[in-house]
């Protein structure tokens, strides 16, 4: 009688812990592209600026930002993205740095399922305003260990 | 490593249960002696087969999942016998950032040792045991999402691609129960967990589930149970 009982018990106890499995996701994911800023006029200075900055068609993503060194997100779904950059409190002040690559999606693990990277790197910006000049570091972005690309400003 | 826990502590339930009939023998030796040969020898010989009850309940209930298993086993000697799992798994599965469906058959090939001592006519079993498994299954990546830091852009949704001659092999320890619940028709319960041994990802890919193991965690590892009925053709006593 008591193996019969057990017989019904463990079932339902198993079955209950089993559900209780989780993995998260940890791992590096899609890259951003890394922009540093440096000082036109000592190349080898980082140089911090306050920048708010948006890309076409979207919302503010940086209001103010005072940094050398900006994360920016790329569209997964397009080959391109053109972001705004404009110094904070100076009108006038819009550059535009435009940004073509391919994507090519890779495998990361069964929590964070594909990730993006980016090949066939090319920049440009407008150099019209604040921005001196631009230096392309990276053909690829697979990760973000580095600059991908430097602005002398 | 969630699962180790559980299922240790399955074993030691079922180990627990042993020993607690175990205390119900007669405690006079001279007892004991006369009639030990009788107490313990089932003598029934034959090949035991049935199926397993839970695959096809969740085949009915869930869209995503489609199973079945036939078990089987042949009794060596009182203690020991050749146990074996034959079956095949279709299941979609909702990944965080991807569903992909696997489908398959697996193949299972071990022992069982049992533990429990019988009274009588008694035939029932305590058993721990090992299996061989392997599987044969192509899987296919129906639709992913990129994984990536905040939503200022959509992430891209795409379809994936299919994944065929897939297969792998892992060894599993099992522990279960039977219980004769009328002359030569037993109803049995088993849990197994297992660890992979080697499997042929894909490129670009990797294999988290297969069929027979279920899904495989970061470190190899699975777990499975089934809810058996099995009937007995009784070939010969001894």
């Amino acid at each position: 009688m008591k193996t019969r009982k057990i017989l019904v018990w463990i079932p339902i106890l198993f079955t209950t812990l089993y559900s209780c499995q989780d993995e998260f996701c940890v791992d590096a994911t899609t890259p951003e592209l890394i922009i540093r800023f440096y000082d036109k006029e000592n190349i080898n200075n980082p140089k911090s600026i306050s920048l708010i900055v948006w890309a076409n068609e979207k919302d503010t993503l940086y209001e103010g930002i005072n940094t050398d060194s900006l994360a920016v997100p790329l569209d997964t779904k397009n080959t391109s993205v053109t972001y705004h950059f404009s110094i904070l409190d100076r009108l006038n002040s819009k550059e535009e740095i435009r940004i073509e690559y391919t994507t090519e999606d890779i495998f990361v693990s069964k929590a964070c399922g594909f990730k993006s990277v980016f090949n066939n790197l090319n920049i440009n910006t407008t150099n019209l305003n604040w921005i001196d000049s631009h230096t392309k570091v990276a053909t690829k972005i697979i990760n973000e260990n580095e600059a991908h690309v430097k602005i002398y400003h | 490593m969630l699962k180790f826990i559980i299922s240790s502590l399955i074993v030691f339930t079922s180990l627990t249960c042993t020993s607690q009939i175990k205390t119900l023998e007669p405690k006079d030796d001279t007892i004991k002696k006369d009639s030990i040969k009788t107490f313990y020898n089932p003598k029934t010989y034959g090949l035991r087969i049935g199926a397993d009850l839970t695959k096809p309940a969740i085949s009915f209930i869930e869209d995503d999942y489609n199973g079945l298993e036939i078990v089987t086993d042949w009794r060596i000697n009182t203690r020991l016998f050749a146990a074996g799992e034959i079956g095949y798994t279709k299941n979609t599965n909702n990944e965080d950032y991807f569903t992909h469906t696997a489908r398959g058959t697996y193949l299972k090939v071990g022992i069982n040792y049992n533990l429990y001592t019988n009274w009588l006519e008694m035939d029932n079993e305590t058993f721990l045991g090992m299996r061989y498994g392997t599987s044969f299954f192509n899987n296919e990546i129906n639709q992913y999402e990129i994984a990536q830091y905040g939503d200022y852009f959509d992430p891209k949704k795409t379809t994936g691609t299919k994944y065929t001659n897939l297969n792998s092999h892992w060894l599993e320890v099992v522990a279960g129960l039977k219980v004769e619940t009328f002359k030569n028709l037993f109803l049995g319960f088993m849990i197994s967990v297992s660890k992979l041994i080697t499997t042929n990802h894909p490129n670009n890919f990797k294999n988290t589930y297969s069929p027979g193991m279920g899904e495989i965690s970061k470190n190899g590892t699975g777990a499975n149970f089934n809810y058996t009925i099995s009937y007995r053709i009784p070939l010969y006593k001894k």
